[in-house]
């Protein structure tokens, strides 16, 4: 996985319009990566949201 | 020799120039910017029906709940992070990205109002994918805005 501080500089490089093609793919991948982790984990939230609503129901009905 | 040796021969010179035509293409590396450009399109669509279903899972729930959620996935921890997005666009110079971030960072602290920090999930980062500074990246990395 790149580096917080390269990519950083890969950024930059782009924004200064200085980066090669396989910088810019580089950073699109590591873009990709990023919202494949950040979709993974919001959906781990919203199934524990699931998970927890559903133990509390079944507490409910116990009582 | 028998009639076996030589196909196997002809097979290995055969590889030979498969490996020398692989390692060539392995020094210079073919960069698929449309294919990534797609995928990540197709990425954003996806986080947003998440969100969505995040946002909707939310409404209505117990602030007690979300809170123990919130601890039980080290929730802070993920957004402190080095492997995620919302980590990486720090690095971005964009002031949305910027102060969304800081946001985030200030709330996740606050654990007693985690529903806030949840907005800064659920909302807050399909705000930072669709922010400026983003779109502006991804104008150049499609050469609308640069020159390569």
């Amino acid at each position: 996985m790149i580096q917080k501080d390269e990519f950083k500089a890969l950024i930059q490089k782009i924004l200064d319009d200085s980066a090669t093609k396989e910088e810019k793919g580089r950073v699109l991948k590591e873009l990709n990566i990023s919202l494949d982790n950040l979709n993974s984990f919001l959906k781990k939230i919203t199934q524990a949201i699931k998970d927890e609503k559903a133990i509390l129901n079944i507490r409910k009905n116990l009582n | 020799m028998n009639h076996s040796e030589r196909p196997l021969n002809d097979k290995k010179e055969e590889n030979k120039k498969e490996t020398a035509s692989f390692d060539l293409a392995e020094t210079l590396p073919e960069v698929n910017i449309e294919a990534e450009q797609r995928d990540f399109g197709q990425k954003v669509e996806t986080l947003k029906q998440t969100t969505d279903e995040l946002e909707s899972e939310l409404k209505n729930t117990d602030p007690s709940l979300i809170q123990r959620v919130w601890e039980k996935l080290q929730v802070e921890d993920y957004l402190r992070g080095d492997e995620n997005l919302m980590s990486l666009t720090m690095g971005l110079s964009g002031g949305a990205i910027a102060s969304l971030t800081e946001f985030a960072s200030k709330y996740a602290s606050q654990a007693e109002t985690p529903e806030k920090l949840l907005v800064v999930l659920g909302v807050g980062i399909g705000a930072a994918i669709f922010s400026k500074s983003i779109m502006r990246i991804l104008n150049l990395l499609s050469g609308r805005g640069g020159k390569k």
